[in-house]
């Protein structure tokens, strides 16, 4: 004879008998005889096993982790570089399986401009449900050939050369209001990848995206680029920078065999009310 | 074709880099030793070859390095208009070939020979 509770259960919304019909923890099981517990009981081991079933079906032992941002490569060498970006308020952890995160200091400042971005491009991938893997990668080093064509990052390699962005330095290192910095380009490459990763953007897009994301890290938009090349060897990239109050800012570096040196700054105009 | 200019236009494809500065292109070994030894007298060969819808772009990357001129790299490639999608592939209209090949021409005619490619 089926109880009043279970015909409710068959005919109506689940999830409302459900909410109805609380289960009770193991020890505080009411005797058998009273019926909510016994469909309770029912519903709990049931579940378990059909779970249980299910994974055994798949060939899978246990429920699997979900990673948000995984780094690999140097993934300590990334959360050192991304640690003296941010400096202040939180840092980046990251798991001996790869698995990035974000945890609270108590280092009290207010947060460079980049700082600030990179937490939020980090919170911002770190929430989302889709997987995002990053490799990172020592240019000067590797002897990979892949790695050779990695300038900053890759896009389609998903990589980053953390020697380019090391380059760069810090708004910490090198002052807010100077430039690009690698702190801003690691908030590009990131953002262009889970661009890629999650959306499956193409690089016109997702560069574009990447870029405004830069660009708040910096504080002014990447103006004008150009490269050309210096001799057989190597290119000299010339990129400005215009701040809100008309402060333009040159940077210049290097480029050889794919590797960032010589990065030159300099403050083409002051800004309004600069002395 | 000059021999210069014929051995940098084997038909080893140019294959195509995304990074922070913007599109970059990537030769094979043996068309980057052709391509250190382009001169001067290759580059109506390689402009010549820009009508081609099978080697334009590696012309284009070509003339790019042996001008010397300042280019951008994104939106464009120097001019060239490229799509590189989230699974790796690469798409190119060759229909932009005689656009292209036109700029060049003004700037090979050009006297002196400005910094940039002239406009379209």
């Amino acid at each position: 004879m089926r109880s009043e509770v279970q015909r409710r259960q068959s005919a109506a919304d689940p999830a409302v008998v459900s909410e109805r019909v609380p289960t009770p923890a193991p020890r505080e099981l009411a005797p058998a005889s009273d019926p909510a517990s016994v469909l309770a009981l029912q519903r709990g081991v049931g579940n378990r096993a059909v779970g249980k079933l299910l994974r055994a079906r798949a060939g899978l032992r246990a429920p699997r982790l979900q990673r948000k941002l995984t780094a690999t490569g140097d993934a300590a060498g990334f959360a050192a570089f991304a640690n003296r970006v941010i400096a202040v308020q939180q840092e980046v952890v990251v798991s001996g399986s790869g698995e990035v995160s974000l945890r609270p200091t108590d280092i009290q400042g207010p947060p460079t401009p980049e700082a600030a971005e990179l937490v939020r491009v980090l919170q911002l991938v770190i929430a989302d449900t889709n997987n995002v893997s990053i490799e990172f990668i020592h240019g000067l080093t590797s002897t990979r050939a892949s790695d050779a064509r990695v300038l900053g990052g890759s896009f389609p390699q998903s990589k980053v050369d953390l020697d380019d962005e090391e380059a760069r330095g810090t708004q910490g290192a090198v002052g807010v209001g100077m430039g690009v910095t690698g702190g801003a380009l690691l908030v590009h490459e990131i953002l262009e990848q889970y661009r890629k990763q999650a959306f499956s953007e193409d690089f016109d897009t997702a560069h574009a995206a990447a870029l405004t994301a830069e660009g708040t890290a910096i504080g002014a938009p990447r103006g004008a680029s150009t490269s050309r090349s210096v001799n057989a060897t190597t290119d000299e990239v010339t990129t400005t920078y215009t701040y809100p109050d008309g402060r333009v800012v040159e940077v210049m570096w290097d480029v050889t065999a794919n590797n960032i040196s010589n990065v030159r700054r300099r403050v083409v105009r002051p800004g309004r009310g600069t002395p | 074709v000059s021999d210069g200019a014929a051995r940098f236009l084997s038909p080893d494809e140019v294959e195509w880099e995304g990074n922070e500065a913007g599109y970059q292109p990537f030769l094979s070994p043996a068309d980057e030793r052709a391509a250190a030894g382009l001169g001067a007298g290759d580059a109506s060969a390689l402009v010549d070859a820009l009508a081609d819808g099978e080697r334009f772009v590696k012309a284009h990357v070509g003339l790019t390095r042996l001008s010397g001129v300042e280019y951008e790299s994104f939106p464009t490639w120097n001019g060239l208009e490229l799509a590189l999608h989230a699974d790796g592939d690469v798409s190119i209209d060759a229909e932009q070939r005689a656009r292209l090949a036109h700029r060049w021409r003004q700037w090979l005619s050009s006297d002196p020979r400005p910094d940039r490619l002239p406009p379209a």
